[in-house]
Parts: structure tokens; C-alpha cells; sequence
């Protein structure tokens, strides 16, 4: 009997401290349900990689700043994504229920959970506690620019958010697996410059001593060139090489419900990658 | 077993199909089977159940009402789940030739007032309603004197846009 009590006491020990250890460390997310939707900060990303497939994130947050909460679909709350149609167009159909539901099945995505979720090519983050929320949608390709929407449904009513993809372009240099000394500046260009949208790198670096790092650079208006002395993309050791990701995205801003708390944003974005090898 | 079934196809054979009536006569016919949509990839076989009643003044011509049921057309291949289901009801007219003893083919052509539900996400997503000429092909199989089993091909255009092909296997019960 004894032999029981202690069997059936150690576990529950255990997950007590572990719940305590949780508490102290971990994130929190709170239920969308606890506010009203111009409380909720909506960040939306649509990224369209050399694949053509658009990878679509949403991340909804009871503040503008890095430490706000991030918030979970809760109550029936949900977000959709589509391409070229709204959402609400997808779900308010009549007639012709056999071609239509299967538009909608096929074409509208709800949208998945995950943790935060970064791939920097050479190694990907993952943030746990902080819930966003994806989809992957293939565009039609005869339509363009492609038009990304995201609808937040609550109590049957959408508020949808939109933003048109920027023109699509190649990275011309560096090429991929080149290597490329920092001693000398290296020359990122790429064509079909748009000085209407803007241009951002992510840069992600992984060592041969295992060390890893990431930055995030605004290039500015799209020139079709950019230089980049190591200091801007090299934050390993200086004796050894790196196996480096240049993630160039052209970036358009898009709109965003109104509805939202101000502050609220969605980005469209075309995202090429090249992969080099970085040496003393 | 075998015997057992020996014994009830030669019961089936020999006994004489004496409910083909000189006169008028009424046939209710339960049936279920399988239907299809033939114009939109994309969904799979619902089943389906019908109860079909005909008066026939005269053994080679019928007049028919139905009412038919299909729980739910799925769609298939990935996606969010949607369903649809039919209910549906309708008249028509039933010729059948030759009035053999122990196999009748017949056609009918018949119109269905359907209801469309399609149902998705949690929610119902729309309906719809409308009606649809039918045309039917089958083979009816008089066993005993008020009884029977039929087979039949059907198809109905644009039901809320879908051109349903179906199969179905029934009795026959004639009065």
C-alpha cells in the first residue's frame, strides 16, 4: 500500500514542478475572445518564394510592441486566406452549390496554428508559446498581380484584409554555393527593379564552430543593387567560414480591416534566396 | 447452402410470373443505390433512396410519383470538407414492353423538385432548390405474384448544377 502511495505521488511531484518551470519560463498566448476586435493587432505576411506557391502568416497581438501577447482563435473566431477572391465572396454563394462548395473546398484555406515559425534556409526558429497562424495557397498563374486576402470571421461576420504581391524578380549575383571572401564587399543584384516597393534582406549565417545567427536589413527603395560590407551581413567568428542565406524580399505594404487596432499592418512580398559561403 | 440456393433460382425460374395484370394495376417500388456527379471532378458517390408509386391503366404505361433522398454528396481530394444533400420528389410517366413473365424493361421520364443543402466549415454554406427532367432505363424481374426486383440506370441535368448519374436496385410490389 505504502509502495502505491509513493509510486502514485513522485509523478504528480513531477509534473507539479514541471508546470511550475513552465510558468516561469514559458510564453503565454490569451483567446482572441477576451478582446474586442479593435483591441487585437493584426500582422500579416504573404511571402511568394521561387516555388510560386504563396505562404501566408498571420499573427494577431493585444499590443503594437515586441511583448505583447501573442492571441489564439478561440470562440469560433478564424481566419481564412485566399487569392484573387475574397473570402466572403468564397462563402456567400447561391445556386450552383456543386461547383461553388467546391471552389470554396478547394480554393479558401482556414488557417493552420503553429508556434512562430522562422525558416532562414540555413536553419529554421522556432518560437514555442507564441501561436501564428499559416496557409500555403497556389496562385492562379494567369492572374496578376496576385491579390492575397485574409478574413478574420467573428460572430459570421469576415473582416478581410488584402495586399497585391509585388512583380517578381531573380537574384542575379551572388551566384548560389559561390565563395565569397569578406574582405571584400560583395554586390547583391537582381532584376526587374520596382522603385515603388521597398527592399529588405534577412540574413542567417551558420558556422563551422555550429554557431548560428540571424539579421534583418532594410535595403530601402528597389534599385535592382545593393552592396554589403561583411559588417552588415557577418556576424561569426572572423577566422572561420560560414555558410550564409541572403533571403532578399521585395516588400509592398497592403491594407489592413479598419477594424483592427491601429497599428495593424500586412505585407506582400516576393522572396528569392541565395546560399554562399562566406571566408575570411 | 448450395442447395438452398439451387432450390430458390429454380424457384425463382419456375414459378409463374402471374402478377402481369390484364388491367390496371398500382406498384410500389422501394429502391437504393449509388449516385454520381458526371460533369464536376471532385466529389464522391453518395448513396441514395428512393420509394417510387405508379398506376398503370394499362400494363405497358404507368404514371409515377417519387420522393428521393441523398444524404450527401462529399467532395473529395483534400481542401475543407463540403457536403451536399438532395431531397427531392417528383411525377412522371413509366413505359414498360415487352410485359414478359420474367424480365420487363422500362424506361420512365419523370421531373424532380429538388432542395440542395450544402453544408461546410461548420456551417450551412447555402441552399438552393429547382427542378430536373430525369430519364430512367431498367429491367424489372417478377418473382411471385405480387413481387418483384428491378434494376435501373437515372440521370437528372443541373441539379444546382450537377448532371447526377445514378444505379439503383429495388422491389416491386404490384397490386
Amino acid at each position: 500500500m505504502e509502495f502505491t502511495r509513493k509510486g502514485t505521488v513522485a509523478p504528480i511531484l513531477m509534473l507539479l514542478s514541471l508546470t511550475l518551470l513552465a510558468g516561469c519560463g514559458g510564453e503565454t498566448a490569451s483567446p482572441t475572445t477576451w478582446y474586442p476586435v479593435s483591441s487585437i493587432y493584426a500582422y500579416m505576411k504573404a511571402v511568394q518564394d521561387v516555388s510560386g506557391n504563396v505562404n501566408t502568416t498571420v499573427q494577431l497581438r493585444n499590443g503594437p510592441t515586441v511583448d505583447a501577447t501573442y492571441l489564439y482563435l478561440d470562440g469560433g473566431d478564424r481566419l481564412y486566406s485566399s487569392l484573387d477572391i475574397s473570402p466572403q465572396q468564397y462563402l456567400d454563394f447561391n445556386g450552383n452549390l456543386f461547383s461553388n462548395s467546391l471552389e470554396l473546398s478547394q480554393r479558401l484555406k482556414v488557417m493552420s496554428s503553429r508556434d512562430l515559425y522562422a525558416d532562414y534556409g540555413v536553419f529554421t526558429n522556432v518560437i514555442f508559446g507564441k501561436p501564428e497562424y499559416f496557409s500555403v495557397d497556389t496562385p492562379n498563374t494567369s492572374s496578376s498581380p496576385t491579390r492575397v486576402y485574409v478574413g478574420f470571421e467573428r460572430n459570421g461576420q469576415v473582416l478581410e484584409s488584402s495586399v497585391d504581391l509585388p512583380a517578381a524578380f531573380q537574384i542575379v549575383a551572388p551566384a548560389s554555393g559561390d565563395s565569397i571572401s569578406r574582405a571584400t564587399p560583395v554586390t547583391l543584384t537582381w532584376t526587374d527593379a520596382d522603385p515603388a516597393t521597398t527592399m529588405e534582406l534577412d540574413v542567417a549565417g551558420i558556422c563551422t564552430d555550429n554557431s548560428q545567427y540571424n539579421l534583418h536589413l532594410i535595403l530601402g527603395t528597389d534599385t535592382g543593387s545593393a552592396t554589403l560590407n561583411s559588417a552588415d551581413y557577418y556576424q561569426g567568428n572572423a577566422s572561420i567560414n560560414c555558410l550564409v542565406a541572403f533571403m532578399l524580399q521585395r516588400v509592398r505594404t497592403g491594407g489592413v480591416s479598419p477594424q483592427f487596432a491601429f497599428g495593424s499592418f500586412s505585407k506582400g512580398i516576393q522572396q528569392r534566396t541565395v546560399q554562399f559561403t562566406s571566408t575570411p | 447452402m448450395d442447395r438452398f440456393i439451387r432450390k430458390l433460382l429454380l424457384s425463382l425460374l419456375l414459378l409463374p410470373a402471374t402478377h402481369v395484370h390484364a388491367g390496371s394495376s398500382f406498384v410500389v417500388s422501394p429502391s437504393v443505390g449509388g449516385a454520381s456527379i458526371s460533369n464536376i471532378d471532385g466529389y464522391r458517390t453518395s448513396p441514395f433512396v428512393r420509394v417510387d408509386g405508379s398506376f398503370h391503366p394499362l400494363p405497358q404505361f404507368g404514371i409515377n410519383v417519387f420522393v428521393a433522398h441523398y444524404p450527401g454528396f462529399d467532395s473529395s481530394g483534400g481542401g475543407n470538407d463540403v457536403s451536399i444533400k438532395i431531397n427531392g420528389y417528383g411525377a412522371g410517366v413509366t413505359g414498360r414492353w415487352p410485359v414478359h413473365p420474367h424480365a420487363q424493361p422500362y424506361v420512365r421520364l419523370d421531373y424532380m423538385r429538388w432542395d440542395a443543402k450544402a453544408t461546410g466549415l461548420g456551417r450551412t454554406l447555402a441552399k438552393d432548390k429547382g427542378g430536373s427532367a430525369g430519364l430512367a432505363a431498367g429491367m424489372q424481374f417478377p418473382i411471385r405474384r405480387i413481387f418483384g426486383i428491378k434494376a435501373e440506370v437515372s440521370g437528372y441535368n443541373n441539379v444546382s448544377g450537377a448532371d447526377i448519374r445514378q444505379f439503383s436496385l429495388g422491389l416491386l410490389l404490384e397490386f
